[in-house]
């Protein structure tokens, strides 16, 4: 056997069991969840005036491995409101604000009592 | 002069009845509050009540909460509880109320700060009973489409307003769109939304608004309140014929026996507190 052929064959086997110790450990990796890089997005969809559905996406990479895999969960959740304040309404016994939801960006104005006449 | 006689005998006889008829009628006014209670502790009701003898519960929410969850253990499906919360003030560092944009009609009436300001107070409540209650000679009246089950079922936000205050709220919405808006100072990030489905009417004051009981809960909830006070009254309505044996072994691991009071001095109950409360059945 040539010199150049034996380098090659070494270099095949050399890779061939490297792949297989990668294949092996990876196969036998505990993902251990102190390994676990975990990328979480929430998006939100308006629901009715009470109710957000709420979509938690995780994305979690194994730092030994780097497996990854996807996970989604799903949930009804409150609005989360903001309130904006618009002012006395001259002349009325109301307070105008303006409510957006911080989460799904739902938004509805309100009038709401106010003891004083302006 | 046996005329004389007769005519004085007979007079005798109606002053008497009239003083008879004044002191039964004085004895009644006096003791009604004692009568009523009387009436409220028959066979088919079980009354929790403060041992100290206060009016109000003011008790834990937890309480209800492992009722409500041991419920249907218990107690079958046709008995109901009733509760209420104690009264939360409207105000600039209490509870606030208002409706969508357009909602409210009439606003700059002269009368309008008298009659809404008037409005003080809000209640949680899962029974009409609790209105006519504190209400004098009060009525409550639904608005079409909705009834008193609705409210008792105790699933949907809804409100009972008073009559005094129908006149701002805006006729031309439909029964659905006329929701009111609770918001608590203390509660940033919070609304809450109730449908308003009745009205009532009263001799006493118009100065409550009745929010279902699990709405009012939710908003008190949100200020991060401990709800260690929250409960007001709690009743259980049983049906007769049934045997609730395991119900009073149950109910006397959180409440005293009103029977055998003595029974429980000293000791805790399960959620180690001393027995502060008792059923009276």
């Amino acid at each position: 056997m040539k010199k150049t052929n034996k380098l090659v064959l070494c270099i095949l086997i050399i890779a061939l069991i490297t792949i297989s110790s990668i294949t092996a450990y990876t196969a036998m990796c505990s993902h251990g969840q102190e390994y676990w890089d975990i990328v979480e997005t929430k998006t939100y969809q308006y629901i009715d005036p009470g109710i957000c559905y709420e979509t938690t996406h995780w994305d979690i990479e194994c730092k030994l491995c780097g497996e990854i895999w996807a996970f989604e969960s799903y949930r009804m959740t409150s609005h989360n409101w903001i309130c904006e304040d618009f002012g006395h309404i001259p002349g009325e016994t109301l307070h105008r604000y303006k409510n957006t939801c911080t989460q799904c960006g739902y938004s509805i104005i309100t009038d709401e009592f106010c003891s004083l006449l302006h | 002069m046996e005329k004389d006689k007769k005519v004085k005998k007979n007079l005798w006889i109606l002053i008497i009845c009239i003083i008879v008829v004044v002191l039964v009628a004085t004895a009644l006014i006096v003791f009604r509050d004692e009568l009523f209670k009387q009436k409220k502790s028959n066979n088919n009701l079980i009354v929790i009540e403060r041992i100290d003898g206060q009016d109000s519960l003011r008790m834990p929410q937890q309480y209800l909460d492992k009722i409500l969850m041991d419920k249907s253990f218990y107690i079958d499906e046709n008995a109901s509880i009733s509760m209420s919360s104690v009264e939360f003030e409207i105000g600039e560092e209490g509870i606030k109320w208002g409706m969508d944009q357009g909602g409210l009609v009439n606003t700059a009436d002269k009368d309008a700060i008298e009659i809404l300001g008037g409005i003080k107070y809000c209640k949680g409540i899962s029974d009409m009973n609790v209105i006519v209650t504190e209400k004098k000679n009060s009525s409550v009246e639904f608005y079409e489409g909705y009834s008193a089950e609705m409210f008792m079922n105790n699933r949907e936000d809804y409100v009972i307003i008073p009559s005094s205050m129908s006149k701002f709220i805006n006729e031309n919405l439909a029964p659905e769109e006329k929701r009111m808006i609770l918001r608590h100072s203390a509660a940033s990030g919070y609304l809450g939304f109730c449908t308003i489905i009745g009205e009532y009417t009263t001799k006493d004051e118009y100065d409550t608004i009745y929010v279902s009981y699990s709405s009012m809960a939710s908003l008190i909830k949100a200020t991060n309140n401990d709800m260690s006070e929250y409960v007001d009254t709690l009743e259980i309505k049983l049906n007769e014929g049934k045997d609730y044996t395991k119900l009073i072994e149950y109910l006397s691991t959180y409440f005293a026996d009103a029977n055998s009071l003595e029974k429980y001095e000293g000791k805790t109950n399960r959620f180690d507190d001393p027995y502060m409360y008792q059923f009276v059945h």
